[in-house]
């Protein structure tokens, strides 16, 4: 070959090959994941809409647990069992480095609720198979669960951080400070007020209207939230719209009140978080009941009320098993093979004793006396004694309030409603020893210094924010109590 | 598959024809030609010159060397055939035989000798490569240092890092572990990131490698064993070792350099030199000290007053019943043994490592051949490593411009390790088993022990039998390794040059780990049931470089230049799959198949690229000065759009004093003094693919339905780190090169350091636990590592003749200063460290400081424990006479008692908690070096080492695990001096179960962890050769080596050279993993 042509030759390539170099760059750099869904490919269709609020339901499957513990295991209903770290649940288990005061769940399910509430309203324009109608739907489900999620938070560490943007990117701001508890109820009202404007009331599966969120979720959740800020009306109203819908939801006749539980998505079911083995969805409500067993407070309810219908064998076998999640049957006691019980957060009887409660803080003789047959509907169905034979509506508020705090441990014992139950009353008509006093007597004679030395102080009532969380959040502040 | 790993025997087999093949070259031949090589000029003779056959083609067909005296004989295949005389610094000759059988020749020396491109010998003539281009050590204006290569030949390492260990000023080497196959944590000049990478690039021959171990962090099978590829190079390959330390030096790798560079230069083969090498050794490791634990009563007597301190004192509950001794009890026989755990678990390990090298070539063509066999057994039982390598390493000269080089490197290896899924090494647990219960089970109506393994955790156990697991667990990884790279060189124009370089860099690991249930106690319906784990991964690499350069001399060589352009495609590619299973019906069959269940099956891929372009400019003027400019410009798919390409630029420049007149004149004995400067950025793009692309995953479901959440969020924010660094160097030769020294001082800072911030979960991004939440990676804050090094190296003593002793001392000392300079907000914590400690990153604090109480002692009684003011008053609480006493955390906390551990209370709050912590501790050293000394007189030469590292501090979190008493642990004899009635005086406290009060995070688990460690002592001999020629080898040495012989230390645990960790805030903690341990290695290597 002649050299100079070789010469040239090799110049020519050597440019030809940094030329192509510099003109492929762009594509070269530009690679996507083989694993995942990129976002700017995600929230396009219809299809995309309905998994991102399918997500946020496998989110509130995360809290049910932690709703549980948040709304019992400090309550008197439960004494702590054997294990090492709920000796004493108010100092070691109920502790700012221990999983309960965990809030993440929570935010978990808020944070996809927030994307849902955020880049759901811009499907349409997209696709046209999915109607402006449609997505309002799903974003109210997701209005709905955020304002679940602060309910709870609110209720349990009274002032938290109140986020409402998606974490879709490092531009959003992720170190948020606590606000007061007013604003975070404020949303939660607002929230539940857009949800029910657009909420289905069912769905075309019976499993779906009880597990998913629906009108009545919306009124149930609206009746607590008023409850709780002592918005009495509110709450009656709220409670009436759940009640107006009969065929809807009915009560289960007494004999198969444990059907509630072992069966599922029964016709007083309003709301609850499903599990199934099969589709490996499962839960710890069963072991992490199992910690604790049951105190004689409750066992004295039954006993005094002479209640088969939901005492022994039903919502307890022994010292130390929850019959309601761990049993099949009463009568052969045959337990769950599998850990898949229901989480039920609103059935009908929840809100027809917060109506009674309601009513009696409205206290008219007429409310007062509605209140006395919405607690007698509940006993009747339990087949025990009504108190409409010896009570009308003169009685006295503090009378009815007992009656109705007490009838709702007997229904809802360990369905993490008894401690929010405790807090709301001694808060709210300013009696801490509604509370106080519940507790230090559920506890052994040794403990209960200690524990009233403790629960006197009513910022205790709130749990401390876990502190892996302050680590990793320096806008957040330890709660007052436990600075 | 073990098939691969061949057996020592079965390696000798596959070595055996290369040795015929040798032999029955030599069997051809006809004729005998001889005679004697001399010195042209002194008439001396030249021994151990080389002689070769070449044919008409100037192809090399025979060969031998001639002897001490200069006398060759050789049996040649033609007579047409010429002979070609050569000699090290002398030029070749070529000679005609036409037929006559004794030629004497005489060569002249060559004035233009490249002696250094053949043996090196001082440091001074050294080339130093960066992998594109080589230049001479004394031009460099950066900071580097070379390993002399003939610490590599002589020192038994079995991994280049126990190469480098302490042999450069400035470069820390700690290995992970003791354990066969463990990986290496380097840092030069300091952590320089928090958590995404400290460790350096290898550069091997000019290709850089994959280096770092598979992540496993996504993946379930965390106990399955693993590979570090850097363990896979087989050492003896190597011919020298350059450390890039400065940005100058390391500027041509830019993207890929932030944390230093480590150039790897392989042996090849020299034109006319036939060299058959085999070395063998073998070697012994002590089994690891074992730190006295209590026996199986002492045991149980500490637990049971650990329950009755904390109020258990109910005798049937199941924690006390076993601490009593009653045989009503149903599990009371496995309750009664004195089990001595680590007898059984440890043993004196060995290693076996075989090494050949054949290497040769003519004009032409030049080859290595490098194969080796190691064979490492643990000192811990079952445990091991076993490699197998092979390089090929060919240069072929097609013409007079165009070159062609191939390196071809094969890699197999197998590691076993213990399956410790989470517990602890193996040590750990070997100190920390109950040691009430037997190995064995026993019947529980007679005790009699039965033949299974008792495999028993819960209550008592705390842990698995560590004895059934190293015995019957299989845990085994796989590794191959496959880099094979090609160079092209073609001269276009006189000093212009086009180099293409291409090359694939492949490992593979599988993992197997068996976990049987003879081990596990399991039943069948459990999923770790005759659990398997296996795992396939793989990464590839592809680099493609283009270069073109140009080199060329100006006036009479006083101007030197050299201009360098490039561009580099360098394309990642990985991949995994893990399955898990479980339910195998005997443990006859460990693979997945048929009646296995899965427990969980996952595939991923991911690919990552990066291009960049590279412009040099290197300038010499009379030896005088220099200047060397570098611009890379570093594209990555890492980041998004806007945020792909970062500049990285740097110069350095040298100043040479010595050439002065002043020096030359007035300063005779300084043979050079150079003076260096050099500023540059480099850059840092190690974290996971795709990590700034928001992406949504599916399998959220609920009610049956499909669900697809947000995995993480879009970071179009995310930029390169940047490392921009400044040095000042000094090289300074006195007395004839016999007193070398380089001084370097720099100032390196890390800027928008890549970090993987953990989010408040409020954020509503999720993490894998609550304790570790969210992450984000994010540009945020700078660390700054500024530091000195030096580096002396003296001949004491340089012999005039072979006979005289040689005598030469080299030290290196480094200090390294370390400090977060910018953080946003501050601090960073981090909490769930090791020993309770709240560990954090604080503008002002170097990386690793600790921050905890400080400990002052023992309560003796209870009423010790009240609350004093700042002058030492009693203080009582509100009603002026109830004493108030200190409490853990919050007024309302737990109340210390007599027993307790005394922490200082600083505020005199009455209350322990975070405002009572203080810095206590910093594991930074304040120096750190290597000393080594050798001296050759006649055949024998001794050699030793000695590394060390001064004033840093470490937590021993093993002695914390032995003697904090709030658990079913074991602990060490120690804890016999506990506090165990009111009056008692100790510094110990009272065994307390379930309560972490005694063992909070403080100065009690503080250590010196300054030490000063032999790492060799080496004694080797060459046989006379006289003797050698008899048995016609070329040479053979022997050498004796202890390792780790001696340890100078104050530090109370097994082991003070302790692992780095990953993660800088980390560091200097002490886990107990398998220690160092003392060795004795017996080598013979053998030249034929």
């Amino acid at each position: 070959m002649n050299s100079r042509f070789s010469k040239k030759l090799i110049t020519v390539l050597v440019t030809l090959l940094f030329v192509v170099l510099f003109c492929g760059c762009k594509k070269y750099l530009d690679l996507k994941p083989q694993n995942s869904i990129t976002r700017d490919n995600f929230f396009k269709t219809k299809d995309d809409a309905v998994s991102s609020i399918i997500g946020c339901y496998d989110g509130l499957q995360g809290c049910a647990s932690l709703f549980l513990n948040w709304g019992e295991f400090r309550a008197d209903l439960v004494a702590a069992g054997s294990s090492n770290d709920v000796t004493y649940p108010y100092y070691h288990y109920m502790d700012k480095l221990k999983p309960i005061s965990d809030w993440s769940p929570v935010y978990n399910m808020i944070g996809r609720a927030n994307s849902v509430i955020e880049f759901v309203p811009g499907i349409p324009a997209n696709d046209d198979k999915f109607s402006v109608e449609d997505s309002k739907k799903i974003i109210a489900e997701a209005q709905f669960l955020r304002a679940l999620g602060y309910f709870y938070l609110v209720r349990t560490f009274k002032e938290v951080p109140l986020v409402l943007q998606a974490p879709s990117n490092d531009n959003v701001n992720f170190f948020i400070p606590k606000s007061s508890a007013d604003t975070i109820l404020d949303q939660i009202e607002a929230d539940l007020t857009a949800a029910e404007a657009n909420i289905p009331v069912t769905f075309e599966k019976n499993a779906d209207t009880r597990g998913r969120a629906t009108k009545g979720a919306v009124h149930a959740l609206q009746t607590d939230v008023y409850l709780w800020r002592s918005k009495y009306q509110l709450a009656a109203d709220a409670a009436q719209k759940v009640l107006t819908e009969t065929t809807l939801y009915s009560l289960v006749p007494g004999n198969n009140w444990f059907n509630i539980f072992s069966q599922k998505n029964t016709s007083e079911s309003i709301l609850e978080v499903q599990f199934d083995y099969s589709l490996s969805e499962t839960n710890n409500l069963i072991s992490n009941t199992g910690n604790f067993t049951m105190n004689n407070v409750l066992k004295a309810y039954y006993d005094g009320a002479l209640d088969v219908t939901r005492g022994l064998n039903n919502t307890y076998i022994n010292g130390s098993t929850w019959w309601k999640y761990s049993g099949l049957t009463t009568t052969t006691l045959i337990i769950r093979p599998t850990p898949d019980p229901d989480f039920i957060l609103y059935r009908l009887p929840d809100v027809m004793l917060m109506k009674a409660e309601a009513l009696a803080h409205l206290g008219s003789f007429a409310q007062k006396t509605e209140a006395i047959q919405l607690i007698d509907a509940v006993r009747t169905r339990a087949a025990i004694s009504p108190y409409g034979i010896s009570l009308d509506g003169n009685a006295p508020y503090s009378l009815l309030i007992e009656l109705i705090i007490q009838e709702r441990a007997m229904e809802l014992a360990l369905e993490g409603k008894r401690w929010f139950d405790l807090v709301r009353v001694a808060t709210n008509d300013k009696t801490p020893d509604f509370l106080i006093d519940r507790v230090v007597k559920s506890r052994s004679v040794s403990e209960r210094s200690i524990i009233k030395s403790r629960i006197i102080d009513p910022r205790s009532w709130y749990m401390p924010i876990s502190q892996y969380e302050l680590n990793r959040n320096p806008q957040l502040v330890q709660n007052p109590y436990y600075k | 598959m073990k098939k691969v790993i061949l057996p020592a025997k079965g390696f000798l087999v596959l070595l055996l024809p290369l040795f015929m093949l040798s032999t029955m070259l030599s069997a051809q031949t006809k004729i005998e030609v001889k005679g004697r090589v001399t010195d042209l000029a002194t008439g001396k003779s030249l021994g151990n010159a080389s002689v070769t056959e070449v044919n008409a083609n100037d192809r090399q067909v025979n060969g031998v060397s001639a002897d001490n005296n200069g006398n060759y004989n050789i049996k040649i295949t033609d007579t047409k055939n010429k002979l070609r005389f050569a000699f090290l610094g002398y030029e070749s000759k070529v000679v005609e035989i036409n037929g006559r059988t004794n030629i004497n020749v005489s060569l002249v020396r060559d004035t233009n000798s490249r002696l250094d491109a053949v043996v090196v010998t001082y440091a001074k003539t050294q080339k130093v490569s960066n992998g594109f281009v080589s230049t001479a050590k004394r031009d460099l204006t950066g900071a580097v240092v070379s390993i002399k290569s003939d610490v590599i030949a002589e020192q038994p390492a079995t991994s280049i890092d126990q190469m480098i260990q302490g042999r450069a000023a400035g470069v820390q080497v700690v290995s992970s572990s003791g354990d066969p196959g463990a990986g290496v944590d380097i840092r030069i000049r300091g952590a320089s990131s928090i958590g995404s990478g400290n460790d350096p690039l290898y550069i091997i021959d000019g290709i850089p490698i994959i280096s770092t171990p598979f992540d496993n962090t996504n993946s379930a099978q965390a106990g399955v064993a693993r590979i570090n590829p850097i363990a896979d190079l087989n050492p003896l390959d190597i011919e020298s070792i350059d450390i890039l330390k400065d940005a100058n030096a390391s500027a041509i790798y830019g993207a890929r350099a932030a944390n230093g560079v480590i150039i790897v230069t392989t042996k090849r083969g020299r034109k006319n030199i036939t060299n058959i090498t085999l070395n063998t050794q073998f070697g012994l490791q002590e089994a690891p000290p074992a730190i006295p634990v209590l026996n199986g009563s002492q045991y149980k007597v500490m637990r049971l007053e650990a329950e009755q301190n904390n109020g258990n004192i109910n005798p049937y509950n199941d924690v006390t019943r076993a601490l009593l001794n009653d045989p009503t009890y149903f599990s009371y026989w496995y309750y009664q043994s004195d089990t001595k755990w680590l007898d059984y678990l440890t043993r004196t390990g060995s290693t076996k490592n075989f090494n050949l090298n054949v290497s040769g070539g003519g004009e032409s063509v030049k080859y290595s051949f490098i194969t080796s066999y190691n064979d490492q057994a643990g000192a811990f039982v079952n445990t091991g490593s076993k490699r197998f390598t092979g390089r090929f390493n060919l240069d072929y000269k097609v013409s007079d411009r165009l070159r062609f080089s191939a390196n071809i490197y094969f890699a197999r290896s197998k590691v076993n390790n213990y399956a410790n899924y989470g517990q602890g090494s193996v040590y750990y647990i070997g100190l920390i088993k109950n040691p009430s219960m037997p190995v064995y089970d026993v019947d529980l109506t007679t005790g009699k022990p039965l033949p299974n393994y008792l495999s028993l955790g819960g209550i008592q156990g705390g842990t698995d039998n560590p004895v059934a697991f190293a015995k019957t667990v299989t845990n085994d990884a796989f590794s191959t390794n496959l880099k094979p790279n090609v160079r092209v060189e073609y001269d276009i124009l006189k000093g212009l040059k086009f180099t293409n370089n291409t090359s694939l860099d492949f490992v593979g690991e599988n993992g197997f780990l068996y976990l049987p249930s003879e081990a596990t106690g399991l039943i069948w319906n459990d999923n770790n049931f005759n659990r398997i784990d296996t795992r396939d991964f793989e990464r590839t690499q592809v680099i493609v470089d283009n270069l073109l350069t140009y080199n060329r001399n100006f006036k009479e060589n006083k101007f030197k230049t050299v201009f360098l352009l490039g561009n580099t495609f360098n394309s990642f590619t990985s991949s995994q799959l893990s399955e898990s299973g479980y339910a195998n019906p005997s443990s006859q069959i460990q693979t997945l198949n048929g009646p296995s269940r899965i427990r969980s099956i996952s595939t991923s891929i991911g690919y990552d690229n990066i291009l960049s372009f590279f412009a040099k400019a290197n300038m010499i003027y009379d030896d005088k000065f220099s200047v060397d400019f570098t611009m890379r410009r570093d594209g990555s798919s890492k980041f998004g759009d806007s945020k792909k390409f970062g500049n990285f630029p740097s110069v350095g420049a040298y100043w040479r004093v010595s050439n002065t007149a002043f020096i030359k004149k007035n300063f005779k004995f300084i043979s050079d003094l150079k003076l260096r400067a050099s500023w540059g950025q480099l850059g840092n793009s190690n974290i996971p693919n795709y990590a700034y692309i928001s992406q949504y995953t599916a399998g959220s479901n609920y009610l049956g339905y499909t669900g697809v959440i947000q995995s993480n969020a879009q970071l179009n924010n995310l930029q390169w780190e940047v490392v921009e660094q400044t040095n000042l160097g000094l090289n300074l030769e006195m007395f004839k090169s016999r007193l070398n020294v380089t001084l370097d001082l720099y100032n390196k800072e890390t800027k928008k350091l890549l970090y993987q911030l953990a989010l408040p979960s409020s954020s509503g991004i999720l993490g894998s636990n609550y304790t570790t939440g969210g992450t984000m990676y994010t540009n945020l804050g700078n660390i700054q590592n500024r530091g000195i090094e030096l580096d002396v190296d003296v001949d004491i003593l340089r012999p005039a003749s072979k006979n005289k002793m040689r005598w030469n001392i080299s030290l290196n000392v480094a200090r390294n200063m370390n400090k977060v300079t910018k953080l946003p907000g501050g601090t960073i914590t981090f909490t769930g460290g090791t020993g309770g400690f709240v560990n954090q990153v604080k503008v002002g604090d170097p990386l690793g400081t600790y921050y905890g109480y400080q400990f002052l002692g023992v309560y003796a009684t209870d009423a010790d424990a009240m609350v004093r003011d700042a002058k030492g008053g009693k203080v009582y609480e509100a009603d002026g006479v109830t004493p108030k006493y200190v409490k853990i955390g919050s007024e309302t906390g737990n109340v210390f008692k007599g027993g307790d551990a005394i922490y200082k209370d600083f505020n005199n709050d009455g209350v322990i908690d975070d405002q009572d912590k203080i810095l206590i501790g910093n594991a930074n050293p304040l120096f750190f070096g290597g000393f080594n000394n050798r001296i050759d007189y006649r055949n024998l030469s001794f050699s030793f080492f000695i590394q060390c590292q001064y004033g840093n501090d470490i937590i021993n979190n093993l002695r914390y695990n032995l003697e904090k008493m709030n658990n079913t642990d074991n602990q060490a004899v120690s804890v016999s001096r506990r506090w165990r009635k009111q009056g008692d005086i100790t510094d110990m406290p009272r065994a307390l179960a379930n309560d972490t009060r005694n063992s909070l995070a403080s100065s009690r688990w503080i250590e010196n962890g300054s030490y000063a460690r032999l790492k060799f002592v080496t004694l080797s001999y060459r046989f006379p050769a006289q003797w050698i020629k008899r048995i016609k080898l070329k040479s053979v040495d022997a050498f004796i080596t202890a390792n780790n012989l001696f340890t100078w230390t104050d530090y109370t645990g097994a082991d003070p050279e302790i692992s780095i960790s990953g993660n800088p805030s980390f560091i200097g903690v002490d886990t107990g993993l398998s220690p160092q341990t003392k060795g004795y290695t017996l080598g013979i290597n053998m030249r034929f």
